[in-house]
């Protein structure tokens, strides 16, 4: 991980975002430079491809902000660039790598700039067409589905929803020291450093994957050195090692129809770092204290719509509180008004039990409604705007509202 | 007077009813581009192995410095199937006011869309068994095509509005038949997406040779 010096000033990110918006016609441009970094050999049997995916987002959110947005900035600037490399040698290997140069993986979390390798495996095909690969090396989780539709590019609005950003009084390295402690981080501001969400965005952790489909069933099961919660600090295995037991994780999909697309996902590991053992209760490890997750995740596409739900079940097993439980889901619709116009529109909604032996829940109930429209101007570049209304019932320690507007390239 | 009255009166008859020449030619086939790449995918995830897409051909077309052409019998319909996760045929010219389709022979979905402006539009995912509504193509130019789920699957729509156009063979060759005497565009649109063009003079009754070259 590099640190470096990037843009801050609103001011210049909303010069940046129009600029970019300005060139948005160079497609010659874009298809030149596609061509310029592939490399193919047929008779070696090797098939290379460097692309780029460059974001420039600007959001405007009511402080303290929503979500993983790390900044006290009323508008904060988020430029980011993504170079992925492509690797298919012969019919069954590939390698993949993705770079990142931004303010952080979540937008603020690195304000001066930082370059990270977020994925990079090795795979392989085992079996025939696609019934079994292993995935070998620090990528996305099979739990449920909206990892597949992460990247900028895919997901039609700006924000990840609310069961992989929103941070839960729960926390990988601080330890409470009694219900009390525990019970009143609730009526905290998110505090985005050390508290977790039930899924951290896509969860880049290192593990080994196996995963294929047959016929209308598609699976993936996973042992990985994080849990799906995971601060990304704690996802790469080459520079920080294995430290606690694995987490494992699996997805089962069906896909009975090509609108339909269904899956059941589950996961269970120690989410504890290192650091925390210290101040654990005596005789016990980061190892005893773990997250239990349970999701269905459905979708269905026909025509202009696109429609995708999950539901997650969470439960963390907290030192000195005990078992504290979450449901969160989202509804999320995309509707192609015309060839390159499109609307969005995801609910999000959590619901927390009590802190053991305590009538108050360990957070607060909270919504979100996450409104989007996006415009593809080439195949090259598109531009979505965003608004977000949320809030938490009773003490809602955080901002109601947040807009963002992003302009992608991919080339 | 009485010239532009006797076009008049030709221009609406078929091009088979003049007694017209041939034109033929070889030209040299340009690969077409590789496909745009998608960042973040290894490879497209299908039920089924993606197959080669078809070996490249180019478009042969003839233009008048005028552009006065003999207007379309009958509403003209063409087909471009999804078949293999490929675009079949993967060029395709069709004269101006063409309805085409484009039925889903795979499996899976696939999602026909253009942003090339003014033929920009978007079939929506299908599936095998439908066949969603058409789409007429009203004005002249190059329409590139793709699917919105399947990255690398591109096709080229030449949409012309003249009537005197064919596809070449896989060894380059063409031949346009029944063509009026006169002066002519003979124009090219390869799978590389360079447009060659010549002059060429068609005469009554006669076959006319042009090779182009680059």
């Amino acid at each position: 991980m590099m640190r470096l010096k990037l843009p801050s000033t609103p001011a210049l990110g909303m010069a940046l975002v129009l600029s970019m918006a300005c060139s948005l016609t160079a497609q010659s441009f874009f298809e030149t430079v596609d061509g310029w970094t592939r490399f193919d050999s047929a008779e070696m049997g090797i098939h290379a491809d460097v692309s780029f995916m460059a974001d420039a987002t600007v959001f405007a959110a009511e402080q303290p902000a929503q979500g993983l947005l790390s900044t006290d900035d009323r508008v904060f600037f988020a430029p980011r660039l993504m170079t992925f490399l492509d690797v298919q040698l012969g019919q069954r290997i590939t390698l993949h790598g993705q770079m990142r140069v931004d303010r952080g993986f979540d937008p603020g979390a690195a304000r001066g700039g930082q370059v990270r390798l977020d994925e990079y495996y090795l795979q392989a095909r085992l079996w025939r067409q696609d019934e079994l690969n292993v995935r070998l090396g620090k990528f996305a989780t099979a739990f449920g589905a909206w990892s597949k539709r992460s990247l900028s590019w895919d997901n039609p609005l700006i924000t990840a929803p609310m069961a992989y950003e929103d941070m839960l009084p729960v926390s990988d390295v601080l330890v409470p020291g009694g219900l009390a402690g525990f019970a009143a981080r609730r009526d905290m501001p998110d505090n985005k450093a050390e508290w977790l969400p039930i899924l951290w965005g896509p969860s880049y952790a290192t593990g080994v994957s196996l995963f294929g489909r047959v016929d209308m069933l598609e699976y993936a099961f996973e042992m990985k050195n994080a849990s799906i919660s995971s601060n990304p600090r704690s996802w790469d295995g080459v520079q920080d090692g294995f430290h606690t037991n694995p987490t494992f994780t699996g997805r089962v999909g069906l896909r009975p129809a090509p609108e339909w697309s269904l899956g059941t996902s589950f996961s269970h590991g120690p989410y504890l770092r290192d650091s925390a053992a210290a101040f654990l209760p005596a005789g016990t490890s980061v190892n005893d204290f773990t997250q239990t997750t349970w999701g269905l995740d459905a979708g269905y596409a026909h025509g202009k719509w696109q429609i995708w739900g999950e539901l997650i079940a969470a439960r963390f097993d907290v030192p000195r509180a005990g078992d504290v439980d979450v449901l969160s889901g989202f509804l999320e619709a995309k509707y192609k008004l015309t060839p390159g116009l499109w609307a969005a529109f995801r609910w999000n909604q959590a619901v927390f039990s009590d802190v053991p032996g305590l009538t108050t829940e360990w957070d607060r109930d909270a919504w979100r409604a996450d409104l989007a429209v996006g415009y593809r101007v080439t195949e090259h570049v598109q531009v979505k705007l965003q608004y977000s209304v949320g809030d938490k019932r009773g003490n809602d320690a955080e901002g109601d509202h947040l807009g963002a507007m992003q302009v992608i390239m991919r080339f | 007077m009485k010239r532009t009255l006797l076009i008049c009166i030709l221009l609406p008859l078929p091009p088979s009813l003049f007694a017209g020449g041939t034109l033929q030619g070889t030209l040299t086939i340009e690969a077409m581009k590789p496909a745009p790449a998608r960042p973040g995918y290894v490879a497209p995830a299908t039920k089924k192995p993606v197959q080669k897409p078809e070996a490249g051909r180019a478009i042969v077309y003839l233009e008048r410095d005028d552009e006065k052409y003999p207007p379309p019998r009958a509403a003209a319909e063409a087909v471009i199937r999804q078949e293999g996760y490929q675009f079949r045929p993967s060029m395709l010219a069709v004269r101006t006011g063409t309805r085409v389709v484009f039925p889903n022979m795979d499996d899976e979905f696939h999602n026909v869309f253009s942003l090339t402006r003014p033929n920009h539009f978007e079939v929506g995912q299908h599936r095998k068994e439908e066949v969603p509504r058409g789409q007429v193509f009203k004005k002249a130019g190059v329409v590139k095509i793709y699917c919105d789920i399947h990255a690398h699957m591109r096709c080229f729509l030449v949409v012309l509005d003249t009537p005197w156009f064919t596809t070449t063979d896989a060894a380059g060759k063409f031949v346009l038949k029944d063509i009026p005497p006169g002066e002519y565009w003979l124009r090219v649109f390869q799978p590389s997406e360079k447009i060659m063009q010549q002059r060429v003079t068609v005469t009554e009754g006669k076959t006319t040779t042009a090779n182009l070259s680059r």
